[in-house]
């Protein structure tokens, strides 16, 4: 029983995660109509932001945070400017073909200027286990959890309360309504990508500690990221949320009581298994098509 | 003027096959000869991406898996069984083709990018296969020793021969595509491109017709595989990974979404600049990565679109005006739609 609430906790805390990075596959899917294959990437740019802000400017962690944060921001934008905005009104191919040029123009940058090696992390929140009963929690996990989900409900309150959130919803039902009602789309599109980066990035510092920063760490979390997003619905907020901590616990139970050989597949396994039976995901509606 | 369009359109075959026929000996230098050769079999591969993307809209991130899977089912029936390498090349495209059967019968029926991320994990799991199944595959030491083919008793181990095997499957291949897409399949396969529900109400079996696109892209990929096997006579996973699969997207969308000459041209530069800017080294990727973005954005018809508007301008059958923006079919398309 403690093995599996072991597991279990190990798994929501990855899964956190997962679903920080899902979140930002669909908020751009929402108000984009395409997949963004560079979100992966903005993982990887998140981990070097921390690693930069944290270890090569030796700032503490309460100032590293938000910096890198900026700088996620940041990045976000130039790339939403430079490939994205052109392509506002361009077919859903060229889109989703751009945004695997930029993923890979953001890898191989982060590659050319610090090479392929990885770069170890030392631990936010301590190595030392915290015994509750008879189970030992590491802290990171539990802070992993708290952060993911704070952030996921900040996002919610953000798109349901706020003036912005709320033109960036209508946006992303139909962008030809709201530009006529007034609603300046191209910010919000600046926005949404702004928040997607940040989520994003966001993810890839929390990870940081447990794996080495890499550059081709955003291929790895971003598939994770994006089978979470597909098994919770593609074009649902909390969907995404729960698409991937249900891939974190799968994942945690597949080590545990299988291999960790089996642990890689499983992303990919949910994957195809989700595109076959489940295409809508488990939140996701149904979309109707128009010719 | 008119003499001259009229001289052009006559010669600008013959032109081009003496240029390409004569291309060995321009090249002395056999490490070039080489690099050209591999230009040509990433022609191929361009090619193949390009009926299956360009033509048909199914967006393949993995497809460099395809290539490995002709590559190693070549080199394997060839050193493991013994068997000819005539019948390895065959075998590549076929066995190629059966493992796009396998998992086209699933996804063949997501759309775009739903596809596009079901062969990103094809293409994962191919390469961690040829990775880890060492008892096939020799893992990460891969497949030495994998002989060159024999023409009618004359060794094609010479690059400057085994450019001709390479160039005689790029037209065979250029031929079938061509008539592929002037047929009732490739217009099938236009259609879906398009718009898959209107395709489907007129009448368009639309996964059957995405399967054959599937099969044949397949196929010429597998053979483009064993063509790199036999050519550079070893075969190990670093060839299939899936930055290779991006470099073969990037060479489709530099060379020109759905155009036959740009897919050869922007297979063979892009393998060919790299060798020539080797002082960049990994900057190259980086560039790939920008250029795809800048094709998408300022010239959607990239190299095949200046090729077409040259040989129209050359030929005098060039009208101002007319070769713009007539891809642009789905304009304005709403995300959700």
């Amino acid at each position: 029983m403690n093995f599996f609430l072991q597991q279990l906790i190990q798994g929501i805390s990855m899964g956190a995660l997962y679903g920080l990075i899902a979140i930002g596959y669909v908020l751009i899917y929402n108000a984009w109509g395409v997949l963004n294959f560079a979100q992966g990437d903005m993982v990887m740019i998140g981990a070097f932001a921390i690693l930069i802000a944290h270890v090569y400017m030796g700032l503490p962690l309460l100032i590293a945070f938000p910096i890198a944060i900026i700088m996620c921001c940041i990045i976000g934008f130039l790339v939403e400017i430079s490939a994205f905005r052109p392509l506002i009104d361009a077919n859903n191919t060229r889109r989703l073909i751009a945004t695997i040029g930029v993923g890979i123009f953001l890898r191989n940058l982060v590659r050319v200027i610090f090479g392929a090696d990885p770069y170890p992390f030392p631990s936010i929140f301590g190595n030392t286990a915290v015994n509750i009963g008879e189970l030992k929690i590491i802290p990171q996990n539990i802070w992993n959890t708290v952060i993911g989900f704070g952030l996921v409900i900040l996002l919610s309150i953000f798109l349901k309360q706020t003036h912005i959130g709320k033109s960036m919803r209508a946006t992303a039902q139909d962008r030809e309504a709201a530009r006529l009602m007034g609603i300046n789309v191209k910010k919000n599109m600046s926005i949404t990508f702004i928040i997607s980066s940040a989520l994003g990035g966001f993810a890839g510092m929390l990870i940081c500690p447990v794996f080495f920063v890499i550059p081709t760490l955003g291929t790895l979390m971003g598939n994770k990221g994006f089978a979470g997003a597909l098994l919770g619905g593609i074009t649902s907020n909390p969907g995404s949320m729960i698409g991937g901590i249900s891939l974190g616990i799968l994942e945690s139970f597949g080590a545990g009581y299988f291999s960790s050989s089996v642990q890689a597949g499983i992303a990919y396994a949910v994957l195809f298994l989700v595109l076959i039976f489940l295409p809508a995901g488990l939140l996701g509606k149904k979309e109707s098509r128009k010719v | 003027m008119k003499t001259f369009h009229k001289l052009y359109r006559v010669s600008r075959i013959w032109i081009l096959l003496l240029i390409v026929l004569t291309l060995p000996y321009w090249i002395p230098n056999n490490y070039y000869l080489q690099v050209a050769n591999l230009g040509m079999i990433f022609s191929i591969l361009t090619l193949s991406l390009n009926i299956l993307a360009g033509y048909t809209g199914l967006f393949s991130v993995g497809f460099i898996a395809f290539y490995g899977i002709g590559a190693y089912t070549s080199a394997i029936v060839v050193t493991r069984l013994g068997w000819s390498v005539w019948v390895g090349f065959i075998l590549a495209g076929v066995v190629s083709s059966l493992f796009s059967f396998l998992l086209g019968l699933p996804t063949m029926r997501l759309r775009g990018m739903y596809f596009a991320v079901a062969t990103l994990a094809f293409g994962e799991i191919m390469y961690q296969v040829f990775l880890n199944w060492t008892s096939i595959t020799g893992g990460t030491k891969g497949i030495k020793g994998v002989p060159s083919p024999e023409f009618f008793g004359i060794s094609l181990r010479p690059y400057s021969k085994y450019f001709y095997l390479i160039l005689a499957v790029l037209v065979i291949v250029i031929l079938l595509t061509r008539n592929l897409i002037n047929s009732r399949t490739g217009r099938a396969m236009l259609a879906i491109r398009e718009n898959d529900i209107a395709a489907e109400a007129m009448g368009v079996d639309v996964p059957k017709f995405k399967m054959i696109a599937f099969l044949i892209a397949t196929f010429f990929a597998g053979v483009a595989g064993a063509l790199y096997g036999h050519e550079v006579r070893y075969v190990s996973p670093e060839s299939f990974v899936n930055a290779e699969s991006a470099a073969v997207l990037a060479m489709m969308v530099v060379g020109g979404i759905g155009s036959i000459p740009g897919s050869i041209l922007g297979g063979f530069i892009l393998t060919m600049l790299p060798e020539y800017l080797r002082f960049l080294g990994n900057i190259r990727l980086v560039i790939y990565g920008a250029a795809i973005v800048a094709i998408i954005i300022f010239a959607p018809k990239g190299l095949g679109g200046l090729i077409e508007w040259i040989d129209g301008f050359l030929s005098g059958t060039l009208k101002l005006g007319t070769h713009k923006k007539s891809t642009e079919k789905v304009e304005g398309e709403n995300g959700h739609s």
